[in-house]
């Protein structure tokens, strides 16, 4: 598992994935962590089958009980089936993750983890020295789901918007926008259900300043690709690729 | 598969305890004639919802070790994982850190089996209970029989009566000795996987 860092001035943004020995088959996906100073949130953690060597990088950043929070975006397995092994791990950690998603979530085991449910209109979190907003992103696809707005790293983790699906071993950022446009459409036209959200989505957006658009899969954007894709999605019709 | 067993003798006994509502309103109808069956039939009717009291209990003991095995699954499937990141890990620290998640994992384990060891044996006791019940059936089926013969044109309904009971108790029986077989192979599926966690020989943690 490649570990990149982000973002490190003062508190850190670092990503995990492109792991050479993940198993054939599985959908390559980017976890997220801020690390700071002696608070550290987690995001998008991933599923099970990567669980050990997500473990195995975050030890190598910090000491596990810097670990206090996880963050989940919605509930699908290459988010958080590894729930129950965290659970294991951080028994003292909350898991901050869409209040309708709880009672689905706790089906892969949660018995030590606290669940804050975030409620739809969003909230923030404070960490040591600043605080992270959970942005609606409803419907994006799944019908409880947020973003997580690093105001002062200027970064937005961006779950499954922005995602594409390309071979493994991806570079890690989006190099030429039209190039990748490709990668990316199917993925946002079968997956993301409603223009009427999608829309209401780039429109909070917009609003944000920010350097850097993290997804949960394929590659970050950065620069004036944010806004590049933020007008290609816009344009995009969604709900329709059957059909 | 041992809930299948369970309903099949629980139907079984449910049969039984139809014979056994019918052959007292045979035997009060053949009036004097039938005194002896009365007894006959009580005693049917008890063994019938003693089986059905006994096979519930087993279904809720065996529910619950069927949640333990599940349970136990994904400790084990955890101590795997948590082996897994270990091999990665070099810093002698984080290392132990993991080590404790394994050790913690094992005990978890063994407290679990402890405590399926402890069902299996109260399931075994409560099997026991419903054979003996079912196995003082052979001596009240002859004693029908007996008392049959003294009853007249009632005969032929009480000795049908004494073969339905018959039947049933040789099914229940069946279904025991096929609970019993099922669950002595769940013992011996239990012991593979205490005896040899692989990821302690892969990473020579205690
Ligand atoms: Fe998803
Ligand atoms: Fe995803």
């Amino acid at each position: 598992m490649k570990t990149t860092n982000l973002y490190n001035k003062g508190h850190r943004w670092v990503t995990f994935g492109r792991d050479p020995k993940k198993l054939a088959g599985i959908i390559d996906t980017n976890q997220y962590m801020i690390i700071d100073g002696q608070r550290a949130l987690l995001m998008d953690p991933g599923g099970i089958e990567i669980f050990s060597a997500m473990l195995a990088s975050v030890l190598r950043l910090c000491d596990i009980d810097t670990i206090t929070d996880i963050f989940a975006s919605h509930q699908d397995p290459d988010i958080i089936s590894s729930l129950g092994l965290w659970d294991q791990t951080l028994p003292t950690a909350r898991l901050h993750s869409p209040w309708i998603w709880e009672s689905f979530l706790r089906h892969f085991g949660l018995n030590h983890i606290e669940y804050v449910g975030i409620p739809d209109e969003g909230k923030t979190l404070a960490l040591e020295s600043i605080e992270v907003q959970f942005i609606p992103a409803h419907y994006l696809h799944a019908s409880g789901n947020y973003h997580v707005y690093d105001p002062e790293a200027r970064i937005l983790m961006s779950g499954d918007v922005g995602a594409a699906l390309e071979a493994d071993g991806a570079p890690l950022f989006v190099e030429d926008f039209d190039e990748h446009i490709e990668k990316m459409k199917l993925f946002h036209q079968r997956w993301m259900p409603s223009n009427r959200a999608k829309n209401d989505w780039v429109k909070r957006v917009r609003e944000l300043d920010i350097d850097m658009m993290a997804p949960q899969h394929g590659r970050i954007f950065r620069g004036d690709d944010v806004k590049r894709f933020l007008d290609w999605f816009e344009a995009l019709e969604v709900g329709s690729a059957i059909g | 598969m041992l809930a299948g067993h369970l309903f099949r003798m629980m139907r079984t006994a449910k049969l039984m305890s139809l014979s056994a509502s019918n052959a007292k309103g045979v035997a009060a109808r053949a009036g004097d004639k039938a005194l002896g069956f009365r007894p006959i039939t009580d005693f049917i009717a008890e063994m019938a919802n003693d089986t059905i009291h006994y096979a519930t209990k087993i279904n809720h003991l065996a529910l619950t070790v069927s949640r333990t095995a599940v349970n136990d699954l994904r400790t084990l499937d955890g101590a795997r994982r948590f082996a897994e990141a270990r091999e990665q890990i070099d810093d002698s620290g984080q290392a132990a850190f993991i080590d404790h998640l394994i050790r913690q994992a094992d005990e978890k384990r063994t407290a679990m089996h402890a405590e399926t060891a402890e069902i299996m044996a109260q399931l075994n006791a409560q099997l026991d209970e419903i054979h003996q019940r079912v196995r003082g059936s052979t001596i009240i089926v002859s004693n029908s029989r007996t008392e049959a013969s003294r009853a007249g044109e009632f005969q032929k309904y009480l000795d049908s009566i004494a073969d339905s009971v018959e039947l049933s108790a040789r099914d229940i029986q069946l279904e025991i000795s096929k609970c019993r077989k099922l669950i002595e192979s769940l013992d011996t599926l239990d012991d593979s996987s205490r005896n040899t966690p692989d990821y302690r020989l892969r990473t020579g943690t205690s």
